[in-house]
This record gives C-alpha cells, structure tokens and sequence, in this order.
C-alpha cells in the first residue's frame, strides 16, 4: 500500500517557493501541502549524498539525510554546549569533548553493529528502515542531558534534595511550584521529551493513534513522507518512517516501555505505556545495541570508553572492533527476568530472548572491556579532583537555585507551539533549575553557560555565595579531598561501615569534638556545611556480579547455524555453564 | 594417538581456564567513603576528625587500597597522625593524573599500576616509623636511595589515600 502522497509528486505539484540555505546552497523548494495545508520542503537525498564529518576516534562518519535533519535541529546542537565529561578537564586538560561528538560517534557504531549482524545472518527481519531507527537511537540517546552531564543528574536527584533538608528555610521558595518525582525520574525520560520537542521544531509529530502511518505533520517544516530511508528499490512503505519507528527509537533510549513518559496524558493508557511496541519479537535484539540492559555492553560505552580514554591520556583509546565484527543474533535465556519488561509481563513463558551473542572466543576481550570500564571510573570519573570539582557545580547550582529563575518562554520553536508534550504547562514566568526538566522549554535553555550565566547576574545579591564558588571554580582553587578510606567487603567490618549512609557518616564525624589549634583564640568547630562525604563505589558493571554472567556466547560448533531464520538461531550459552 | 589428542586438548583446555580465570578479578568492586572539605580553614581539622572516626571505628588501615585482584591480608592496626597526613603537599601532582603514569601510555593496561608498586616497596620497609630510612632501604655507604624508598611507610600510605 502507497502511504499518502510520495514527497517526489507533492514536490512536482506544490506551489514552489525557494529558498537558500545559510551555506548558500539553494535549499530545497518549500511546498504547500494539499493534504496538510503546511508548507513543507522535502529531504532530498540518495545513498552516497551525505553529509560527511571526521571524528578523531571513528575518522570519518556519514550522516544520511533523516540524520542530519535532527543534527541540525537546535535540541541537537545544544549537545555541543556540554561537556562529555562535566569538570574532568580540571584534571586531564583535553577532556573538554562534548555529547555531540559522542553522539555522533554512538550513531556510527549502532549503525555498523546493526550493518554487520546484517551482513552475517541476512535471514534476520533486519530493514535498512530498522537499521536507520537504531541509528538515531545512537545519536539522540544523550540528547536529554543537562548542563555538565551526569553533574546536573546529581545535583537534581541527590545533592539538591540533600541541600534543601539542611536549609529548610529555602523550602517556602518552592511551595508554588511543581514537583519531579524522583524515585522515578532519570535523564532518558528528559532525552524522549527532548526528542518530542525536536521533531516539533520541524513540524512533526509522532502520532500514538496512527502508528503505522507517517509521521504527522504538525506545522510548516520538513515534509513527513520524506523522512525516510534513501535506498532505491525501496517502496515508500518500506522506506517512510512511521510513528512506530519513533516509538521504537524511543524505547532504545529509554530502555523499556514508555510507560511513565506518557503519565497524566491522554496517552497513560495506550498500550506504548506497558509493553514495547515498536518492534516485534523478531527484532527484540535491537534493542540492545544502543543501551544493552542485561551486560550493558553496548556501542555507547564502546564509543566513550574510547574518546575519553584518547583525550584522557592521549596515546591509547580505540574501539573494541572485535565486539563488533564478532557479534551475533542468537537466543538466550534471560540473564535479568525480575527486571525484563517482557518476561514480567508473561508474554514471555519460556524467558528466553533473541539478543546480541558473541563467539566463546571474545570472553576474555569481554573481561577486559569491563575491567576498563573500571580503570576509566577510577582514573577519570570517579578522580578525587574531577569530584571535587564536581561538588563546586553542584553547590553552584543549589546555591542559585532558588534566585535564577529559567524562561519557559519557548526559545527554539515557533509563539505558542508547546513543545511541553505530557507535563502540565507551567504557569510561571520561570523555572528554577532543579525544576526545569518539568518544561522542556525552560531545559533547552540549559547547558555549560549557565555558570556564566549567574557570573552575570552581578544585580541578583542573592547569588553572591553562588558567585563566590565560581570565583574559586574559576581560580581553581578547587575543594579538596581529605580523607579516603579504602572498603573490602570481604571484611564484615568494612561492610557495616558501607551499609552506613552518608548522613549518618556526616552525623557521625560532626560528633567527634575536634577543635583544632589553628593559632588563634577561636576554636575550630566543624559544621554540616563544611564537607562533603561520599560513598564511592566503582564496579566492572555489575556492582558485585561477575558482568560475563549476564551476556550470552554462542559456542563455536553452533556457529554454522547462525545463518537460520530467526526462530531456527541456537542457544546461546551462559557464562559458568560452560565450566 | 587419540589419548595423546585427548590429553593435549585437555591440557589446552585446562590451560585456557587458569589464564581466563587468571585475568578475573576476585571481587567486581572498588568502594570507598570519602570527605571532601569546602572550607580551606577547615581542611586540616576535616582531616583529623576522619581520621580519628575510622580509629574509632576500629578500622584496620590496610597497606594499600584494596586490590581488586588479591584482596590484602589485614594487617596490624596503624596509627596515623595529623603530622603525617600533610595530603595537599604529596598529592599536588597527582592531582594531574601524572602519579597514575597514564600519560605515558599505560593507561589501558588494567595491570599496570605503579602505584601499586610504591606501595609495595614502602611495605617492604617495614613498619618501624623512627628506622632510618636509609637503613631501611638497606642503603650502605654512597649509594643514594630512591625516592620512594625515604618515603616513611604512613607518609607513603597516606599519599594512596
């Protein structure tokens, strides 16, 4: 069945208005839509029309059309603005990449992981439409993050909250305003919104009543039957991406069903919310590529463990290839049924799934991939100066919470468009940034730049002690790392010692009387705000478990059978079965 | 000749299995707690108060972090004093990164850890604060000790801290 009208028709009927581009190309014609009444202008593209960049870890890295539509959409470019790596450059001076580059390298290797498993086992139901939905799905995963990555994630869930119970005079600032909740709150549901908000900056939308059906149109922009896959010999049903595709793109990034992305909407109880939708169970192993649930062995870490590790330290840093040249489809048992969506649902008696295997022969390149997960954790994430730096952001950020109000105004899209899908629309002028991922205008506002930002506000007096840390950042005169104390959890001492929280560790240093002779009259006394106590915890993966427990090997006599259709593939086998 | 093949394959087999097992580390985490001072003023008494918390905590100072490959046999419980734990002055470059010689392009071999090492020989030391380090080292005569070797062994523990 021909779906609507072929973009190539519309745009030999419509009413032509060209226009250029800021490059100065002539970009393509816009069109009146008859069947929508937007004015539309068509990708245009075929396989080796792309769009080229070089990238340091993957060299060179073509994006298609549908691609580069979303790069080049404001929520995408704001990627540009945060650092990979937050304040790991305060330490290791080259670790100022960004998520854009990482973004883009994250397509990349979903693509290629997605183009070998094809190559190899061509009886799978792999498309190039599904290979272009795992795609974006690389490139839009991080697309939710806050200013300075991960920082803003913990001062939102952990540091702030922390903040407000020690000055609960601060409360009364918030007592108007919405809630996040929390316990289930994570970054992902941000990036959904966020991607929401770009397919609306170019005048889509994906549409939950009409799956199958081409994206909706919902305002002047890039017509919806032209964002598809550029191959000839395609039909346009095979080659126009669906609100299905979208949805699928959304459940890679987030992980399982959109359930709690589409609360209080009209949408809370469409089946999207409860089980995955976007694809079958033929396909189910796609989802493991960009963001791998059972080992967390995806293209993702593949991609930063390299960046980071090459900007870190200069000489090292490539891709496990071997990861991806010698992976496989084959079926395994699942590693993780207590938290797996389909296997909780009971779709899924037999529990076992069609998932990324790899040879027995890469077991050990999978320990040392793990084991540099660690090594990356202990040298650069996880560093005591990188923390520390850490904590000045966060404490920026907690001081100038409640004075720096963030616009809703919307700042990408077009007067009046709410691009504030299932959140209600706020009614104040402005957010604090603890609260701006509840209206994605006021969060497309953020990145880097707001510690400039409250620099600015030299006007605001109550930003002085924000301003302060920043002069100190700026200097970096940075806080400072006074103790670490190493736990084994083999000794059943250390143990009690790390069941403790860090309140009660606070409590319990402020109740050693510790007055301090510093050559004054007045005594030294420590107080709650004066440090800071963490509970650093650095694990292969896992946190306790062995990581290889959780993946699945295809055993080297059932290697000849992976060239099957999909319900024919082996079993994989599990990691200690094979001792 | 078939229980030759067998016998070798076996012992290729058994051989795979202690270099798999080999490269496993023995426990799959790495934690600790620690303080971060927001007041300069504070710093040293921040330091002091930790310190004596995890005295009375009766914890036992290992010589080493916790290595994640053989975990380290508990040691005698040692004393640290505020002297000692002077960590602004020894730890100024490490807080580059250098002290971690992952700028000299080791840092994706998970086993090469010099600080390890200089634990090590601080270890070898002895406990004994008040020895001369040069005696320690089993120094004689002109030969000149290596630096780690005059680092006391609580100087050179608290550095790893």
């Amino acid at each position: 069945m021909n779906v609507g009208i072929s973009y190539k028709r519309a745009a030999k009927r419509g009413d032509a208005t060209s226009t250029r581009q800021d490059n100065g190309k002539p970009a393509a014609a816009s069109i009146k839509s008859r069947r929508t009444g937007f004015r539309t202008r068509p990708l245009v593209g075929n396989p080796v029309q792309t769009r080229r960049t070089v990238d340091e870890v993957h060299e060179s890295i073509d994006m298609s059309p549908v691609v580069t539509a979303f790069v080049d959409t404001p929520q995408f470019q704001r990627l540009r603005h945060i650092k990979q790596l937050g304040t790991a450059e305060y330490v290791y001076m080259n670790c100022g990449h960004t998520r854009f580059e990482h973004s883009l390298g994250v397509a990349y290797l979903a693509r290629k992981m997605c183009q070998r498993i094809r190559d190899k086992q061509p009886q799978l139901p792999c498309t190039a439409r599904d290979q272009l939905c795992v795609e974006l799905a690389g490139l839009l995963h991080d697309i939710g993050h806050g200013p300075y990555s991960h920082i803003y994630e913990g001062f939102l869930t952990t540091e702030h909250p922390l903040y407000l119970q020690e000055h609960p005079e601060l409360q009364s600032f918030y007592e108007d305003l919405p809630e996040v909740n929390l316990k289930t709150w994570k970054h992902e549901e941000v990036s959904l919104r966020m991607i929401d908000a770009a397919l609306a900056h170019m005048g889509l939308a994906v549409d939950l009543d009409h799956l199958d059906e081409p994206l909706q149109q919902i305002d002047d922009g890039i017509d919806a039957e032209s964002m598809r896959v550029f191959q000839y010999g395609l039909s346009d049903d095979e080659a126009i991406l669906t609100s299905r595709d979208l949805v699928f793109v959304k459940e890679c990034i987030y992980g399982g069903p959109l359930g709690p992305v589409y609360e209080a909407t009209r949408y809370q109880n469409h089946p999207t919310g409860r089980t995955l939708v976007g694809r079958g169970r033929e396909k189910e192993w796609m989802y493991d590529i960009v963001s791998n649930g059972y080992s967390g062995l995806d293209v993702d870490k593949m991609d930063y463990f390299a960046r980071d590790q090459r900007r870190a330290f200069g000489t090292s840093g490539e891709v496990a290839t071997q990861m991806i040249e010698d992976c496989f489809v084959g079926w395994g048992t699942c590693p993780k049924p207590n938290k797996c969506s389909r296997c909780r649902s009971g779709d899924n008696p037999t529990q076992r799934h069609l998932m990324i295997c790899y040879g027995e022969k890469l077991e050990k390149s999978a320990i040392n991939f793990f084991k540099e997960r660690l090594n990356l954790h202990e040298k650069i994430y996880r560093h005591k100066t990188v923390q520390a730096a850490t904590y000045m952001v966060q404490d920026i950020f907690s001081l100038a919470d409640p004075y720096l109000p963030i616009s809703t105004k919307p700042k990408f899209g077009k007067p009046g468009q709410n691009n504030n899908l299932g959140q209600p629309k706020s009614e104040h002028d402005g957010l604090p940034l603890s609260l701006a991922v509840l209206d994605i205008r006021a969060f497309e506002r953020l990145n880097d730049s707001v510690i400039d930002l409250i620099e600015s506000k030299e006007d605001i007096a109550e930003l002085a002690p924000a301003q302060a840390v920043i002069r100190r950042l700026r200097s970096r005169d940075l806080y400072k790392c006074k103790g670490c104390l190493p736990i084994s959890l083999m000794d059943p001492r250390d143990q009690e010692l790390w069941n403790l929280t860090t309140a009660q560790i606070k409590n319990d240093l402020l109740s050693i009387p510790g007055e301090h002779d510093n050559g004054t009259d007045t005594p030294l006394v420590l107080c709650a705000e004066d440090f800071i106590v963490e509970k650093c915890g650095i694990h292969h993966g896992s946190k306790s478990a062995n990581p290889l427990q959780f993946m699945r090997f295809i055993q080297k006599r059932d290697e000849f059978a992976l060239n099957q259709p999909w319900d024919s593939l082996p079993l994989a086998v599990e990691y200690n079965a094979k001792k | 000749m078939g229980k030759k093949q067998a016998s070798h394959s076996h012992f290729l087999a058994s051989l795979f299995h202690v270099r798999l097992e080999a490269n496993l580390p023995s426990t799959f985490e790495s934690n600790s707690i620690r303080v971060f001072s927001r007041n300069k003023a504070k710093d040293d008494l921040l330091e002091h108060i930790f310190l004596s918390w995890t005295k009375n905590r009766d914890v036992i100072m290992t010589a080493g972090p916790p290595d994640r490959c053989h975990p380290p046999e508990p040691q005698a419980p040692v004393a640290l004093s505020q002297e000692d734990g002077d960590m602004d002055d020894e730890d100024e470059d490490s807080e580059y990164g250098y002290l971690n010689n992952d700028l000299f392009g080791h840092a994706g071999d998970y086993n090469n850890n010099p600080g390890i090492e200089e634990d090590d020989a601080s270890v070898d030391l002895g406990q004994g604060g008040d020895e001369d380090p040069l005696r320690a080292a089993g120094v004689a005569g002109n030969n000149v000790p290596s630096p780690s070797a005059l680092i006391s062994p609580e100087r050179s523990r608290l550095k790893r801290r």
